[in-house]
Parts: structure tokens; C-alpha cells; sequence
């Protein structure tokens, strides 16, 4: 029998429906909607990827899969799903870590056992893959719209799923204010569309900028701008996401990093080079800039982390901002004529999406078990969990160099993508805004730079040296389907470093459909094992040549050692203490003095805060008991948000005392009413 | 004969509830009297009489298109009213299940009046027979409520009898023979003098609009809906503000024909939009669940207002929203009434848990106040949309932005004091005495089911009202 497409994805998001609802089937038998719910969540997401897979592996010209799940007999609302091939992209990045997080759940949920109700978190989680699901595929504008709102509410109710904490409580509101300001943006974004086709199907908003008038087109580009960026956490709308990411169960976390922020990147691909039309020159500066100072500044603050998720999450904000620096500079290339370059940065863009969804998806799942095992988010008070969980460490290494774009693995080679856009970029005009090009490829090389650091930080501050905390010594590896899970995206991260040509391939339909060019061919070289950048004068690259190359001059070190190392004495001794009579654990390297040199460095930007308190008897160099605080604050939470707030508080508090209880003060209200409408009406 | 029913019915039960000897057994005439009352109005409703032009009263295109949300309203208030009053026997409910009959009665009287003597006698008795109502509980601060929102109310009454006035004086004044019928009037139409046309409408907005409580004229709603009990701020907020908007629209009709339809448009903007942002303003500091409500209330008569300004499409929207905010309203007022009675309080500093304690209750409660807060698919979102639909359509891109910024803060302010109140640990004098209230399905399945109406609007709006509203478009504010 031959599954087509269509049939997979129907069967993929009634599978989801089907998973939601048996969470709600086994509310009180934890066992089963454990079972239940993940395992049909990840047979759905399964179907998905295949789906997506045998459409993107269909070429150019396969025409977009349309079916209706079911008949509504509402006007306006079809329950419509149409296939394109950035539909297919999307799905493929949804479904794979789907399927990866639905494995992982099954061990992880296992910790809820007796404490939270599985069902409720099955069911969720199923409906929150069900919405993003039907986001990426649908047609319709009021399914789409409905879809975003319910993934808001269902995200919602997983942030603040351990809702006993105040922390999971206030982390949820925001969010969830958040989402309200992004889906009033994009709604009020489609009515100025929908106004100009009169229609609710996406096939009409096609290239519907093109009949608007430059304002209106200019005003639903910053509306969209606004409301996908928050979803997708660009600075300065992100200061949600580091709250809310910690603080959800961690499967959830590496879903609302790895998928939900890519649902924002979604809506800015399909409307801005699908709806809105042939782009002014500055939307492609406003999206380049902003995607560059997204970046640094998401970095910034991760090197400042202690707390091992918010790290992460402000790592989500650094690449989302390496993505929009793809799609920007691709816009730009729109703008002055180059379609080539253009499908060049797209692919860049693009590519980083769905290796940002791998790569963090991984980590988060690692910090899950983790956090899992030690029970704190701390990295202070995690230290050295290597020999407890070696696996664990390993899959966590894989990511993090990954993310820190070092070769061979998939970061290196969509931000090597970026770079040879962004350099190419340069030639491409005369006008003087060909210098943000340079520019912001400076930055991404600062950002890759602390980017290492940051995992350097990570990596060796949780699971290097010796454990300081009795959880962290009595750790434990996690299950077999944790591992799994955390071995499916490493997977994912090799296979999409190793074969980036073969890859290419898949993106030639989504290309094709948005700047109308294909480049794969042009991208490959050497039967596909090698990596240009269009034309092979720019650059060349192939991450399994390095990788044989490594491999072949691994043997080197080893025979040298083998000639002249083992005539060499070696003596073994203490390390030098300063006099102290022995090392104890809390004497390591601290995350907090890691960063602290680059605390220094950009203090202007962080103006950190910083206290210590002494206590003594007699001398002040025999110290009773220190006390050391250290924080950085954000500048956006300081600078724009807190006075924002307090303003509009202020203004509520001068207009409250009207309603002073006095009913002569009524009354009066009432005759200046009437006084004020006789001069405005006569 | 269907439609003066709807008058003598809920009368008749008042009389009837007046005189009936028990205190246990009364509050079932509630319920049997709404059954009737709204089996006759969606037989109105499906198949609609003719009504002769010059008829004094009748279920006219208007009146079908909002006085059967405010019969099911009333009836499912009523179904939790049994309920209700069975939990408070120590209270006598003579005068409160006859005021509440007699209320339905002068509504459905104000709703179907064609006649603006008429209108004001019936919207003007409405708000007398809500008084019993509103200090039903007996406390000094529910009297003080009341008292207040006798003399604001007052004032708002003798507002409208002048513009009343003043518009029959404008026919005479035309050269007309006085016939206030508001067929005549519009027929009348450029014919009536156009000062005291404007003096009219402007004393008639005051007045209706203290009575809807448009902001400035607001001020005895959250008293009045803070001490009352919840059932009763239900249909002060979903029916009896209605009736004032429907008597605004009937006269407006009269303005636009006399050739002022732009002058009406434009103080009904300005005020509606200054009412969503006191409103929004205001619920952002709120303490006070059941206050919350109350500028609850006035942001969507805000936005009723702001519709009816905008022409046959925003008309269109605001039928719709009236129906939206009758029921939705409703739902929230019971559920907030069920959470005062099991938390014994009504500010944030004294109430908080309240998904431990009554948890069927809490949960109404936040899905009420999304659905309240226009979260799609609930009606209010598609109420809202087509309001600001149409703002964007006459060129108001300006009020659009303005009612967006109101609404967003708005909610805000709803969702910080409701999530404040249903989240953390329920304080320490509530966990010693535990819930005051049984959640029995006599107080859960009637906001249950308003909520279940209001997204059965949102998603499936039903033809037969799409009529309905189209038919009253064409009547009021014909589409240009």
C-alpha cells in the first residue's frame, strides 16, 4: 500500500487529536495516559515527518497536497489543510522534534508520577503539537488564527503546569500578555490583507502587498513584524521567554524553544515573502538589524546565566537572531535584484531554523534530565555529573558544539551560510547601506565567539571536575527513553552537518516557491561532499572532509608520543593548594568567575550589581562569614518596560480618584458631560 | 397577541409572587415564568410578526433582534436563582423574585416600545423595580449603593424625559402634530427642527447613557454591581443596559433622518471611546473582583457605543456584541458570585486560591474572562473584529488604535486581578473555614451553560440571528 502525503498528515493530526483526548480519557491512571498520549504523539509525529519528507523528496513542481479534515458548517472557517512546500519545510521541523520530545516524555513524565496529573500534561502536550501542527499547514486564515490562539492558551497552561511555584505563575501571565499583544498584531496584520482580497483563503493574500498602497503595506509589515517577533523573541520583545522557558517541565521547554519561537520565524517567511509582496529596501534593514542585535544581545546575557535553562533560553533569542540576519539580508537582496543571493540567505535562514530546532531541542532535553537528577536549575550547585551521566554529558556535548557553530556539526554550516551571504552582500550596492553587511557579519562572528565561551561555561561548569552538591553526587543517568530521544536530535545535528548538499536539495521547492530560483546544484560541489557558497571563488567548505582530515591526523600525536614520550619521566604530585592543606570541590571554577572577565568587558551594558558584606573579629583578613551578590539586570526590562509600566500605573491611580465615592462629584461628572456634548454637538 | 405575552406574563408571575405565601417554593416561579418568556420570544424570534407602522408596541425588527438574549439570560439567571435563594433563607425573597419577575416585564416592554413616551416610561420603571434588587442583601453598604444609584439613576431619568421632550417639541416646532411613535418621527425626518433635534439627542444620550453607564455617567455601577448579588449585576449588565442602547439606536434613527446622523455618530464615538479607556484605566488597579466587573461593563458598553457609530456595518457588530456581552457577562457574574460566596471576600488582599477552594467555579471564571477579553473562538472576538473592522472601513484607523490599546489594557488588568485570585494558596482565615459555598450543579451549570452559548455564537453564529441582525440594520441604519 502506498501512503500518499495527504493521507500521512491527515493521519499525523488526527493522531494528535486523538493523543489529546486520551490524556483526558486517563486522568487518574497515570501509567497509561503516560504511555498512551506520548507514544501516539510520537507515532503522529512519525507520520509527519514522513509526510514532509516524501513531499520535499517529490522535487520542484510537486503539486501542494489540499484536502479538508472534515466539513464544518461554519461560514467562513474551513477546516482546510494545503501542503506547500514551505508548509512541508515547517512540518519536517515540527514533526522531527515531535517525535524526538514525545520519546524523551515518556521516561520524563515518569517523574511527575504521584505528584501532577499525566493525563493533563499528555493531553496538552499533544494539543499543543496538534495547533502548531495545523499552523504550518493550514490555508485558512480563521483555522490559522484560531490554531495561534489555542497554541498561546495550551502553551500557557504548560508554562505555568507547575503552577505551585509563584515563579511558573508570574511566567505564565507575562507570556500569556505577551501572546495576546502578538495575536492582536497579527490579526490586525491579516484584516489589512484580507481588506485588499476580500477572501480568507491564503491563495488570495498571494502577492496581495503588491495592490496595497505603500502605506497600508508598510504598516501590516511592522503589525506582523511586531506579533511574530514576539512569538519568535526578538529583541526587544523577547523579555517572556528567558521567564517562561525555565520554568515549564523540560520536554515542553525544548519544544517551545525548538518549535513554538519557529512558528514566529513561519508567519515572517510566509507573509513576508509570500503575502506582502516585492519588499522596500527597509524592511530588509529593519529585519537584518534587528536580527543582529537579537543576536549580541541574546549571547550577552546568556554568558551572564547561572540558571541553566534561562541560559538556554537566552541562546534561543542570539539564534533567532542569526536566522532573521538570513531572512533580512535575503530581503535586502530582493530589494536590489539579486534572486540568486537572495535563495542564498533564504537558505541560510532557513537552514539555521531547522538546525537551531535540533540542536536546542537537544540541549534543553539534556538540561531536563539533568535538572531531573539534581533537582535544581543552578549550575552553581550541579558540577561535575559526567561520571554520573556520562551519556547524558556526551549528547549535551554534541549540542553545545553545535551551537557554538564549531565544524563539523549543523551550526557551523548554516552560520557559514550566513557569513558568505552576508560578505557577498557587500558587492550588491553602492548605496552606503551596503555597510551594514560587513557589520553585522563582525557581529556574527562575535556572537559565534561568545557563543563557545558560553558553552565552554556550560558544558564544563555542570558536568566537568568534582560534584559541590550532594544532589549533584547522588545523580543518576537518565532512562533509556530520555536517551533516546536526546540521541535522535544529536542524530539529526550530525546528519544535517555531514550532508549539507544533500539537504539543500530538500529546500530547492521552498525556494523555488518564495524567490522563484533553486540553488542546490549551484551549492554543491565534488559530487555533493563539498559546500560552496554559490560560486566556488567565494568559498568552499565540506565538514566531512574536516572531519576525515581530523581523523587522519589523529594517528600523529599518538606516534609522536609512541617515538619520544615514553623515554620522558613523569612525576605526580598535589596541585599547589596556596597553602591551603587540601582541595575540596567548593574551591572550583564558579559560572559567576567564568564570566566574569567579560562582566568587566562589557560593563557599560550590563551594569552589573554587586555586593559583599564582611563579617570579622579582629582582622579583616581572617573573615567570619562573606556574603557576595551579584546581578546583571536587563536593559530593556529597566530601561523600557518598568518605566512603561510605571507610567500607565500612575495614570490609572490619577483616574481612580474620580470614582472618590462622593455623589456630588457624580452628579457634576453627569452636567459636564452634557455641557461638553451641547458644544461638541451644536 | 405572542409579543404583549412577553409583557404580561413576567407581570402576571410578579403579582403572582407577590402574593404567594412561601419562601421555599417562590423562587421556582422564576425559572417557570423565564421558560414561557423565552419559549415566546424564540418563537418570535424564528417566525416574527407583522407590526403595524404606527403601533405604540411591538416586537418589531429591533426588539427581535436583541430581547431574546436578554429571555435566555434571564432564564438561565433564573434556573441559578432557585439555587441560589435556597442557599439564602435567611433572607425574604418576596420582593426580590417579584421585582425580578416585574424587571422582565418592563424590559420586555422597553425593548418592543415604538413610542418614546412610551420607551421612557418603560426603561424608567425598569430602573425603579431594579431597587429591591440591589439591596437584597441588607447591608449598610448595600443601601448606600443603592441610594446612589437611585439619585445618579434619577438624574439620568429626568435627562431623558427633557430630551424627550425635546424632541417632541422639535416636531411640533417642524410643523408636525407631535406624534412621538418613532415611525412618525423619522418620517418627520428633515421636517423637525434641528436645534432642538440636537438639544434631544444630546439629553437622550446623557440620560440612556447614565442608564447603560457610558463613562462619565458610570459612576453608580460599581457600587451597584459590588454589593448586589451576582445574579442580579448579570442582568443589570447583560439586560437592563441593553434596553437603554436599543431606546439610543431607536433614537437615533430620528436624528439621522432629521439630517444629524453625523453629529450622533460623532459624540457616540467620543464617548464610547472615552468610556473603553476609563474603563481599561480603571481595571488596571482594581482590587475588587465584583468592581471589575462593573468597568467590565462599561468598556463593552464602550464598545457598543463605538459600534453603533460606525454605520450599518458597525450596527450590524454591535447587535452582535449585545448579544456576546449578555451572555458572556452573565457567565462571569455567576461564577464570580459563586467564588464571593465560597471565599467570603471580594478583594485580591483577602481572596487567592480559589482553584483549591472552588474549583469548578475558578476555572468558569478564567474561561469566562477569556471569553471576555475576546479570545477567539468565544463571540465577543468576532464581535470585536467586525467593530474594528468596520472603524478601519469609515477611516476611524485612529479610534481602531485607540480601542485596541484599551482593550489590550484591559486586559491586563482583568487577567492580573482574576489569575491573582484563582492562583496560589487560599489565605490562611479561608483554609480554617473552608469553602462557604457547596459547588452543587444548581450554581454550576447555568454560567456553564452561558458560556457554552457564547461560544456557540463565536463559532457557529446562528442564521436565523444573522437575519434577525440584518432585518434591524435595514430598519435603523440602512447600509449606505
Amino acid at each position: 500500500m502506498n501512503f500518499t502525503p495527504a493521507m500521512l498528515l491527515a493521519a499525523s493530526l488526527w493522531g494528535y487529536a486523538a493523543g489529546a483526548a486520551g490524556g483526558l480519557l486517563f486522568l487518574r491512571r497515570e501509567k497509561q495516559a503516560n504511555a498512551f498520549c506520548f507514544g501516539v504523539a510520537a507515532l503522529s509525529a512519525l507520520g509527519g515527518l514522513a509526510a514532509a519528507l516524501q513531499f520535499l523528496a517529490g522535487g520542484v513542481g510537486a503539486p501542494a497536497v489540499h484536502f479538508e479534515l472534515f466539513q464544518a458548517s461554519v461560514p467562513y472557517i474551513r477546516f482546510s489543510v494545503r501542503l506547500d512546500a514551505l508548509g512541508a519545510f515547517f512540518l519536517l521541523l515540527v514533526s522531527l522534534l515531535a517525535l524526538a520530545i514525545s520519546i524523551y516524555s515518556l521516561g520524563y513524565a515518569r517523574g511527575y508520577f504521584g505528584r501532577k496529573n499525566v493525563g493533563v500534561l499528555g493531553a496538552l502536550f499533544n494539543l499543543l503539537l496538534l495547533t502548531t501542527t495545523l499552523i504550518v499547514v493550514t490555508d485558512n486564515l480563521w483555522l490559522f488564527l484560531i490554531a495561534w490562539e489555542l497554541m498561546a492558551l495550551t502553551a500557557y497552561c504548560l508554562v505555568s503546569f507547575e503552577h505551585e511555584s509563584p515563579e511558573a505563575r508570574q511566567a505564565g501571565v507575562l507570556y500569556f500578555i505577551m501572546s495576546h499583544i502578538d495575536a492582536g498584531c497579527v490579526i490586525l496584520g491579516f484584516l489589512l490583507l484580507v481588506q485588499a482580497s476580500g477572501d480568507y483563503g491564503f491563495a488570495s493574500l498571494h502577492n496581495i502587498g503588491a495592490t496595497m498602497s505603500p502605506g497600508r503595506r508598510d504598516a501590516a509589515f511592522v503589525l506582523f513584524l511586531v506579533g511574530f517577533g514576539i512569538k519568535a523573541g526578538i529583541v526587544p520583545l523577547h523579555i517572556w521567554l528567558p521567564a517562561a522557558h525555565p520554568v515549564a517541565p523540560s520536554n515542553v521547554s525544548a519544544f517551545l524553544s525548538g518549535v513554538l519561537l519557529k512558528t514566529g520565524i513561519y508567519g515572517l517567511v510566509r507573509v513576508g515573502f509570500d503575502f506582502l509582496g516585492p519588499p522596500p529596501l527597509w524592511w530588509g534593514v529593519t529585519v537584518l538589524t534587528i536580527g543582529t542585535i537579537s543576536a549580541v544581545l541574546g549571547v550577552l546575557y546568556a554568558l551572564m546565566e547561572h540558571d541553566l535553562k534561562r541560559l538556554l533560553a537566552y541562546h534561543s533569542i542570539e539564534n533567532i537572531g542569526i536566522i532573521l540576519m538570513g531572512l533580512g539580508a535575503s530581503l535586502m537582496f530582493l530589494t536590489t535584484g539579486h534572486p540568486l543571493l537572495a535563495t542564498l540567505a533564504l537558505v541560510a535562514g532557513l537552514y539555521h531554523t531547522i538546525n537551531h530546532a535540533a540542536f536546542k531541542g537537544l540541549l534543553f532535553l539534556g538540561a531536563g534530565a539533568v535538572v531531573h537528577a539534581t533537582h535544581t536549575r543552578n549550575m552553581e550547585a550541579m558540577v561535575g555529573l559526567i561520571k554520573r551521566m556520562p551519556q547524558t554529558a556526551f549528547f549535551f556535548l554534541v549540542g553545545a558544539v553545535a551551537i557554538s557553530a564549531l565544524p563539523p556539526l549543523n551550526g557551523f554550516v548554516s552560520e557559514w551560510l550566513t557569513y558568505q551571504a552576508l560578505l557577498q552582500g557587500f558587492g550588491t550596492t553602492d548605496s552606503l547601506t551596503r555597510l551594514i553587511f560587513p557589520l553585522s557579519g563582525a557581529m556574527l562572528a562575535l556572537t559565534g565567539a561568545l557563543a563557545a565561551a558560553c558553552f565552554v561555561k556550560a558544558f564544563g561548569i555542570t558536568f566537568l571536575a568534582q560534584p559541590r552538591s550532594v544532589q549533584a553526587g547522588q545523580a543518576h543517568e537518565a532512562t533509556f527513553t530520555m536517551r533516546a530521544g536526546m540521541a535522535l536530535l544529536a542524530g539529526a545535528c550530525v546528519v544535517l552537518g555531514f550532508f549539507p548538499t544533500q539537504f539543500a536539495r530538500l529546500l530547492d521547492p521552498v525556494t523555488q516557491q518564495l524567490t522563484g530560483q533553486q540553488i542546490s546544484g549551484q551549492l554543491s560541489a565534488a559530487n555533493g561532499l563539498v559546500l560552496t557558497s554559490l560560486t566556488a571563488k567565494s568559498g568552499t567548505v565540506s565538514t566531512l572532509g574536516l572531519t576525515l582530515m581530523a581523523l587522519c591526523l589523529l594517528p600523529i600525536p599518538f606516534a609522536l608520543w609512541l617515538m619520544f614520550g615514553r623515554k620522558t619521566k613523569v612525576n605526580r604530585g598535589e596541585t599547589w593548594a596556596c597553602g591551603q592543606r587540601t582541595l575540596t570541590p567548593r574551591m572550583e571554577y564558579t559560572a559567576t568567575g567564568f564570566s566574569k572577565p567579560l562582566r568587566m568587558v562589557f560593563k557599560a551594558l550590563f551594569q552589573p550589581h554587586r555586593e559583599v558584606q564582611r563579617e570579622y573579629d579582629f582582622s579583616p583578613y581572617f573573615a567570619k562569614t562573606i556574603r557576595f551578590d551579584s546581578h546583571v539586570e536587563e536593559v530593556f526590562e529597566q530601561g523600557l518596560y518598568r518605566p512603561a509600566r510605571y507610567l500607565i500605573l500612575r495614570a490609572a491611580r490619577r483616574v481612580r480618584g474620580l470614582q472618590a465615592g462622593s455623589i456630588h462629584a457624580y452628579l457634576l461628572y453627569i452636567f459636564v458631560t452634557l455641557l461638553l456634548l451641547l458644544l461638541f454637538a451644536l | 397577541m405572542r409579543e404583549l405575552g412577553l409583557i404580561i406574563v413576567p407581570l402576571a408571575g410578579a403579582a403572582l409572587a407577590a402574593l404567594w405565601p412561601s419562601d421555599r417554593t417562590r423562587p421556582w416561579l422564576l425559572p417557570a415564568v423565564g421558560l414561557i418568556h423565552s419559549v415566546l420570544a424564540l418563537w418570535l424570534l424564528v417566525a416574527p410578526p407583522t407590526v403595524a407602522p404606527d403601533a405604540w408596541l411591538g416586537f418589531d425588527a429591533l426588539a427581535r433582534a436583541v430581547l431574546p438574549a436578554v429571555s435566555l439570560l434571564f432564564l438561565v439567571c433564573a434556573v441559578y436563582g432557585v439555587t441560589y435563594l435556597a442557599v439564602r433563607p435567611e433572607r425574604p425573597n418576596r420582593m426580590f423574585v417579584a421585582s425580578l419577575l416585574a424587571v422582565l416585564g418592563l424590559l420586555s416592554a422597553g425593548h418592543q416600545a415604538r413610542h418614546l413616551g412610551l420607551l421612557w416610561i418603560a426603561t424608567e420603571a425598569v430602573t425603579l423595580a431594579a431597587v429591591p434588587l440591589l439591596h437584597f442583601n441588607g447591608t449598610g453598604r448595600a443601601y448606600e449603593a443603592t441610594w446612589k444609584y437611585l439619585l445618579v439613576g434619577g438624574t439620568g431619568i429626568a435627562l431623558s424625559l427633557l430630551g424627550s421632550f425635546f424632541l417632541g417639541y422639535a416636531s411640533l416646532r417642524g410643523g408636525g402634530g407631535g406624534d412621538l411613535t418613532f415611525a412618525a418621527l423619522t418620517a418627520q425626518g428633515a421636517g423637525l427642527s434641528r436645534p432642538w433635534v440636537l438639544g434631544a439627542w444630546v439629553l437622550l444620550l446623557a440620560g440612556y447613557g447614565t442608564k447603560m453607564g457610558l463613562a462619565p455617567m458610570h459612576t453608580w455601577k460599581p457600587d451597584a454591581y459590588g454589593e448586589a448579588p451576582g445574579i442580579v449585576g448579570a442582568l443589570l449588565a447583560g439586560a437592563v443596559t441593553t434596553v437603554a442602547f436599543v431606546a439610543l439606536l431607536r433614537v437615533r434613527q430620528v436624528v439621522d433622518a432629521a439630517g444629524a446622523g453625523a453629529v450622533a455618530d460623532r459624540t457616540l464615538l467620543a464617548i464610547g471611546l472615552f468610556s473603553v479607556v476609563v474603563a481599561a484605566l480603571f481595571l488596571l488597579v482594581t482590587r475588587d473582583f465584583k468592581r471589575m466587573l462593573a468597568y467590565s461593563s462599561v468598556e463593552h458598553m464602550g464598545i457598543l457605543s463605538i459600534g453603533a457609530a460606525l454605520g450599518g456595518a458597525g450596527v450590524w457588530a454591535a447587535l452582535f456584541h449585545v448579544w456576546n456581552n449578555s451572555l458572556t457577562k452573565g457567565a462571569v457574574f455567576l461564577s464570580a458570585g459563586n467564588i464571593r460566596r465560597a471565599a467570603g471576600a471580594r478583594t485580591e488582599d483577602e481572596v487567592a486560591g480559589m482553584a483549591v477552594l472552588a474549583p469548578v467555579s475558578a476555572r468558569m471564571f478564567v474561561v469566562g474572562m477569556f471569553a471576555l477579553t475576546a479570545l477567539p473562538p468565544f463571540g465577543p472576538f468576532f464581535s470585536e473584529l467586525r467593530i474594528i473592522r468596520a472603524a478601519l472601513a469609515k477611516g476611524h484607523g485612529a479610534a481602531a488604535a485607540v480601542l485596541l490599546a484599551s482593550l489590550f489594557f484591559a486586559f491586563l488588568g482583568l487577567s492580573r486581578l482574576v489569575f491573582a485570585i484563582v492562583d496560589g494558596r487560599p489565605k490562611a482565615a479561608a483554609r480554617a473555614t473552608g469553602p462557604l459555598l457547596l459547588e452543587t450543579a444548581g450554581v454550576i451549570v447555568p454560567p456553564l451553560m452561558l458560556l457554552a452559548l457564547s461560544l456557540w455564537l463565536g463559532v457557529a453564529t446562528p442564521t436565523v440571528l444573522r437575519e434577525a441582525w440584518d432585518a434591524a440594520v435595514l430598519s435603523i441604519a440602512p447600509m449606505p
